[in-house]
C-alpha cells in the first residue's frame, strides 16, 4: 500500500512535471485560439473554459492566479481544465484575474504568445440554461427539442424532445422571473397546444379564440406569474434569391393579449391589438405595472413592402389587480425617426437596463445579419450600441440572470447560419464586458460538428424537473383548457 | 430420416429460399432498397455513434444505417437483406426444433420473415424492423438452445436477454419474450409458467421507458410502431404481421405431433401446405401493399442521385406514366443538353412537364424539386428545397451535396464546411466532399468550375424571393443575369414551348 502510493505519488509528480515547461522567449502577438477567451469575464460557477490553440505543433498552457500557477499540457491542441480544478480556482480567484500564457515549441524552444487574462467575477450566474435546438430552419422540421444544460459543468439533458409527439414543432419556451417550476412552451402541428407547467402541474391549453387571430405565440410571464403576455401573429416566411440575410420571416398581422393563468382569460388593450399596426414582442416590466412591446405602422402589401415595416418600441401601463391597461402608450424607441427596427425587448431583474434587438427593418432578427443589441437606461432614456457584444453578424435574442449582472444572448458571428449562445457581465455602469462562448468539454470540435442552432436562451434559477412523459401525456391525452376572451 | 442428411438437406432447402429470396428482392426491390441508402446515412463519428447507441432501440439503427449505407450496387440490398431475413428464419427454425417441429413444417419458419420483407415496400417502415427482428431471432435460439438447463437459469437467461434486446432493438424485446414463452408451453418445459414473466418484463420495460420520457408510447415500447416513421398519423395494421406469425410459426410444432408419427408421403403433403401457407398469404400481402408509384419514385430518385441520366431516358423510351416521371425525364434530357431537341419525343403535359408542385412540402416531392431546381440554375431555391428535405429524411445525402455546392457558389464557406465535415464521415461521399474541400476559400479555382462558378453567376441580382410567383418566372431572371447557363436556357425554351409561347 505504501509503495502504491509512493508510486503514484512519483507518476503524478512526473506528469506535472512533463507539462511544465522553461520558457525560452516571446513570440510578441496573440495566441489564435478558440473560442477566443481572452479578455472575458466570467461567473465564479462557469464551468471550465476549455479552449484550443489553433496553431502547429505542442504546446502548452501557463494559468497564473492568486491561489498559484498551474501548468496545462495540450492534446490535438485543447486545453482542458478538470472541473473539480477549475472550481476551485475560480472559487479562490473571485474578483481578481487569471493570466494565461500559450507556450508552444518551436525548433526546440518553448516561446510563449502575449499573455491574455480571464477576469473571475464575485457574481454567480443561474446555473441552468434554457434552450431549443434545432436545425437553422426554413420551413421544415425533423428533431427538436427543449434543453436544459447545467452551466456549472457541460451536462445538458432534454426538458422536452419532439419524438415523444410525431416530431412536432415545440418553441417559445418561457420562464416566470428563471423559475423552473413555472414555465410554458408551444407546440404546434400534430398534437398541438401550450404547455403550461405552475407548481407542478401540467397543463395543456387551446390558447386560439374567434378573437385572436393565431394561437399564442410570443410569451413573456408576468413577475407574478398570474399573467403572461402572449402577441398573435400571422406569419410568413420566405427565402431570397440573393441576399445575404437568405431569409425573411415576417408577420402579415400580429396583436399582443396578455392571459390570466387563473382563469384563462386573455384581455387586451385597443393599443395592443389594432388594425392599423403590428404588435409583438411584449414584455412586462419587473414591478409588472407596465407591459413593454414593439409596433410597426401596419404594410401592405405582404411580403411586398416587408423592408417598409420597422417596430418601435412602446409601453403601456398595466394593472395586475384589475387586469387593466393604461390609456396612453409611450413610445420609447422611434422607429420612424431613427430608420431602425425594434424587437425582444428585454429589462434587468434590477429595472435599470433595456436590452433590444436594433435591426434595418422588420422583427425577425435572427435572419439580419445587420442586427445588433441595444441598451437604453430606463431612467434617463439614453440609447447606445452594445458595441462590446456586437459583431459583423447577427446578435439577437437575450435575457437577463436573476441578479441583472448576466446576459446571455444568440450570436452567428461564428458562421453566419448556426446560432451559438454568448454570456457577458455587465457592470454598475450598464456597460458590459466581452462575451464569452457557452464553454464545452471539447467547443472546437463540439461547436464545429453541431448541425444545430441554439435557440431562445433563457437563464433558468434551477433545474426543470417536470418529467418528458407528464408533458408528453398533456399534450397527447388531455383536451387541453380552452382560453377565452375576458369580457368587457 | 438419418439427422444428417435431415441436416443437409434443411441447409439447401435454407439456402434455395434464400437465393429465391435474392431473386424476387433483385427484380422487384432493388431501388426501393437502393433509395434506403438515400434515407438515412451513417457517419463513421463516435458522438453520433454513441449518441444513439444510448437510446432504446440505439443498435439496430445503427446497424440498419450501417447496413443501408453498402447499397449503392444494385445487388448489394437484395442479399443483404435476404441474408437477415433468411438468418432470422433459420434461427426461428432452429427454436422450432427445440419444440418438438418437423422438417414438414420448416416452411413456416419464413413466415415471419416474410412479412417483414412486405413492410419494407413501405419506406415510411425503417431497415430497422428487420434488424431487430434478426435480433429477437437469434436470443428465441440462444434461448431455445439454453432449454435444457435448470428453470430457473433458462428463465434468468431468458430476463436478461429481455432487457439487452430492448437497449438495442427496442420493442422487439416484447416479441422475444412471447416467443419464449410460445417455445416453453410448446415444449411443454418444466415450470413453463415461470416463462410468463419474460413478455411481462419486456412491456414493464417498456412502460419504464415511457415514464422515462425515452420513448413516446406503449404503442411504441412495445410494437412494430417503434420502427416505423414517428411523423406518420398511423402505422397500417400489415407492418404488425411479422410479430405475430412468430409465434404463431413456434406453434406449428404442435402439428408435428399430430404428423411426427405419421409416414413420409404424409409429412411430404403437411410440408406443401407449410409451404403454401407461406407463400399465398406472403403474395397476396406484397402485391396488395407493393405502391408502384412508389417503386417508380424510388428508381427515378437513385438514377438522379447518381446522374444516371441516360437510365432515366431509358426507363422513360417507352413507359411514362406521371408528370413526375416527366420531371424526372425532362431533367435528364436537360442534363444531357438535349431537352429543346429531344422535348416532344416524349408525350409532353404542358408546363408542369418541367416542375410540378414546386411548392409541395411532402418530404418525397422535395427530393425532385430539388434536383430540378438546381439544374434550373435556381440556386436559392434548391438550396431551400434541399434544406428541407434533408431534415426531413434526417440527412439524405444528394441534399447535402447540393447544401454545400449552393453554398460555395454563395461564398458561404463555414456553412459549406460543416457540410462537408459531415460528408466526410461518410463512407460513399467521403472523397466527393475531399474533391470539393479545394473550392473552399477559393473564389478564383470555384469561379472557373463548370458547375460551381456557373452557379454563381446564375444567381440574380435583385432582392426578390424565390417561387414568389413561379420557378418560370426565376427561370427568366436567372436566364437574363447568366445567358451563358445552357440548362437555364434549355428549360425557359422547353418552357415557352410546352405553353405555347413563342414570343
Amino acid at each position: 500500500m505504501k509503495r502504491l502510493a509512493i508510486f503514484l505519488a512519483l507518476g503524478l509528480l512526473l506528469l506535472s512535471c512533463d507539462r511544465q515547461v522553461g520558457i525560452d522567449g516571446s513570440l510578441g502577438t496573440d495566441p489564435e485560439i478558440y473560442p477566443d477567451y481572452a479578455g472575458v469575464t466570467v461567473p465564479s460557477n462557469i464551468a471550465p473554459l476549455n479552449f484550443s490553440y489553433l496553431g502547429d505543433g505542442e504546446a502548452r498552457l501557463l494559468v497564473e492566479g492568486v491561489s498559484g500557477t498551474r501548468w496545462i499540457k495540450s492534446r490535438k491542441g485543447l486545453f482542458s481544465f478538470g472541473i473539480r480544478r477549475w472550481r476551485k480556482m475560480l472559487d479562490e480567484c473571485k474578483g481578481s484575474d487569471l493570466t494565461l500564457t500559450v507556450v508552444v515549441r518551436k525548433e526546440g524552444r518553448w516561446l510563449a504568445f502575449n499573455p491574455f487574462s480571464i477576469s473571475v467575477s464575485d457574481s454567480k450566474v443561474d446555473p441552468y440554461l434554457a434552450f431549443r435546438l434545432l436545425p437553422p430552419g426554413y420551413q421544415g422540421w425533423y428533431e427538436m427539442g427543449i434543453y436544459q444544460r447545467d452551466l456549472e459543468s457541460y451536462s445538458q439533458k432534454a426538458i422536452y424532445r419532439n419524438v415523444l409527439t410525431q416530431r412536432n414543432c415545440v418553441n417559445c419556451h418561457s420562464f416566470c422571473d428563471r423559475d423552473p417550476g413555472n414555465m410554458l412552451f408551444h407546440a404546434r402541428a400534430r398534437f398541438a397546444g401550450t404547455v403550461m407547467v405552475r407548481d407542478g402541474e401540467v397543463r395543456k391549453l387551446n390558447t386560439k379564440t374567434d378573437s385572436t387571430i393565431s394561437a399564442l405565440v410570443y410569451p413573456y410571464w408576468h413577475p407574478s406569474g398570474k399573467y403572461v403576455a402572449f402577441s398573435v401573429n400571422e406569419t410568413y416566411q420566405s427565402f431570397f434569391n440573393h441576399d445575404p440575410n437568405r431569409i425573411e420571416v415576417f408577420d402579415a398581422v400580429s396583436d399582443v393579449v396578455v392571459l390570466d393563468t387563473e382563469t384563462y382569460e386573455i384581455s387586451y388593450s385597443p393599443f395592443t391589438k389594432s388594425q392599423d399596426a403590428f404588435e409583438t414582442f411584449p414584455t412586462f416590466s419587473p414591478d409588472g405595472r407596465s407591459l413593454y412591446f414593439c409596433s410597426a405602422k401596419a404594410v401592405s402589401p405582404m411580403p411586398k413592402e416587408y423592408s417598409e415595416v420597422k417596430y418601435s418600441l412602446c409601453r403601456i401601463a398595466f394593472d395586475p389587480e384589475s387586469f387593466s391597461f393604461g390609456d396612453t402608450v409611450d413610445t420609447l424607441y422611434s422607429a420612424p425617426l431613427n430608420g431602425k427596427s425594434v424587437s425582444f425587448p428585454r429589462i434587468s431583474p434590477d429595472g435599470k437596463l433595456l436590452v433590444f434587438t436594433l435591426s434595418g427593418y422588420g422583427n425577425f432578427s435572427i435572419w439580419h445579419k445587420d442586427a445588433d443589441l441595444w441598451a437604453a437606461e430606463l431612467e434617463s432614456g439614453e440609447t447606445y450600441p452594445l458595441d462590446k457584444l456586437n459583431s459583423e453578424d447577427v446578435e439577437s435574442y437575450h435575457s437577463w440572470s436573476g441578479d441583472s449582472k448576466w446576459l446571455v444572448f444568440s450570436s452567428r458571428r461564428g458562421d453566419g447560419l448556426y446560432t451559438r449562445p454568448y454570456l457577458a457581465c455587465f457592470g454598475p455602469d450598464g456597460k458590459p464586458s466581452k462575451p464569452f462562448l457557452l464553454p464545452q468539454r471539447n467547443p472546437l470540435k463540439y461547436y464545429t460538428e453541431l448541425m444545430v442552432s441554439f435557440n431562445i436562451p433563457e437563464f433558468v434559477s434551477g433545474r426543470v424537473k417536470v418529467g418528458k412523459h407528464r408533458i408528453s401525456s398533456a399534450l397527447r391525452n388531455t383536451e387541453g383548457t380552452n382560453v377565452t376572451v375576458k369580457a368587457e | 430420416m438419418d439427422r444428417k442428411k435431415l441436416s443437409i438437406g434443411l441447409g439447401a432447402a435454407w439456402l434455395v429460399c434464400v437465393a429465391a429470396l435474392v431473386f424476387f428482392l433483385y427484380y422487384g426491390q432493388k431501388y426501393l432498397l437502393c433509395f434506403r441508402e438515400q434515407q438515412q446515412m451513417f457517419f463513421f463519428d463516435w458522438r453520433y455513434v454513441s449518441g444513439l447507441l444510448v437510446e432504446p432501440g440505439g443498435f439496430s439503427v445503427l446497424c440498419a444505417r450501417f447496413l443501408t449505407q453498402l447499397f449503392r450496387p444494385l445487388w448489394v440490398g437484395p442479399v443483404v437483406t435476404s441474408l437477415l431475413a433468411g438468418g432470422s428464419a433459420w434461427f426461428i427454425w432452429k427454436s422450432m426444433e427445440r419444440t418438438g417441429a418437423g422438417w414438414e413444417v420448416f416452411p413456416l419458419s419464413f413466415l415471419a420473415p416474410a412479412f417483414v420483407i412486405v413492410s419494407l415496400l413501405d419506406v415510411q417502415y425503417f431497415y430497422q424492423g428487420l434488424v431487430a427482428l434478426f435480433l429477437a431471432c437469434a436470443a428465441l435460439c440462444l434461448y431455445n438452445r439454453s432449454a435444457g438447463k435448470k428453470e430457473s437459469a433458462r428463465v434468468s437467461l431468458g430476463s436478461v436477454l429481455v432487457l439487452a434486446l430492448f437497449l438495442l432493438a427496442g420493442p422487439a424485446a416484447l416479441l422475444f419474450g412471447v416467443s419464449a414463452l410460445v417455445s416453453d408451453l410448446v415444449a411443454m418445459r418444466r415450470r413453463r409458467w415461470l416463462s410468463f414473466l419474460m413478455p411481462v418484463l419486456a412491456v414493464s420495460i417498456g412502460w419504464l421507458s415511457v415514464l422515462c420520457g425515452s420513448v413516446a408510447t406503449m404503442g411504441h415500447s412495445c410494437t412494430p410502431a417503434f420502427y416505423y416513421e414517428l411523423m406518420s398519423p398511423g402505422m397500417p395494421f400489415i407492418h404488425n404481421l411479422s410479430w405475430i406469425l412468430l409465434p404463431v410459426s413456434l406453434l406449428a410444432s404442435l402439428l408435428s405431433k399430430v404428423t411426427g408419427k405419421r409416414g413420409i408421403f404424409l409429412k411430404a403433403f403437411a410440408c406443401v401446405v407449410a409451404l403454401l401457407l407461406v407463400v399465398i398469404p406472403f403474395r397476396i400481402s406484397y402485391f396488395r401493399t407493393l405502391n408502384r408509384d412508389l417503386m417508380r419514385f424510388c428508381r427515378m430518385e437513385v438514377l438522379a442521385s447518381r446522374q444516371d441520366w441516360n437510365g432515366i431516358i431509358l426507363l422513360c423510351s417507352h413507359d411514362v406514366r406521371s408528370l413526375d416521371d416527366l420531371n424526372y425525364l425532362n431533367l435528364a434530357l436537360a442534363e444531357k443538353g438535349v431537352l429543346k431537341d429531344d422535348l416532344f419525343k416524349y408525350p409532353q403535359a404542358g408546363p408542369e412537364s418541367l416542375i410540378a408542385g414546386e411548392k409541395s412540402e411532402s418530404a418525397i416531392d422535395m427530393l425532385r424539386l430539388s434536383h430540378i431546381l438546381f439544374s434550373m440554375g435556381n440556386m436559392a431555391a434548391a438550396q431551400s428545397m434541399a434544406f428541407n428535405a434533408n431534415l426531413a429524411f434526417a440527412n439524405n445525402p444528394s441534399m447535402l451535396k447540393i447544401l454545400v455546392q449552393v453554398d460555395l457558389m454563395r461564398g458561404t464557406y463555414d456553412v459549406a464546411r460543416k457540410n462537408i465535415g459531415l460528408l466526410k464521415k461518410s463512407l460513399n461521399y467521403r472523397s466527393w466532399a475531399r474533391d470539393y474541400e479545394r473550392f473552399l476559400d477559393n473564389d478564383a479555382l470555384l469561379e472557373k468550375d463548370p458547375v460551381l462558378g456557373n452557379g454563381r453567376r446564375d444567381f440574380p441580382e435583385d432582392g426578390d424571393f424565390v417561387l414568389g410567383s413561379s420557378a418560370f418566372d426565376d427561370l427568366r431572371r436567372i436566364v437574363k443575369v447568366n445567358p451563358d447557363d445552357l440548362k437555364a436556357r434549355q428549360y425557359a425554351l422547353a418552357y415557352m414551348m410546352l405553353s405555347g409561347n413563342t414570343d
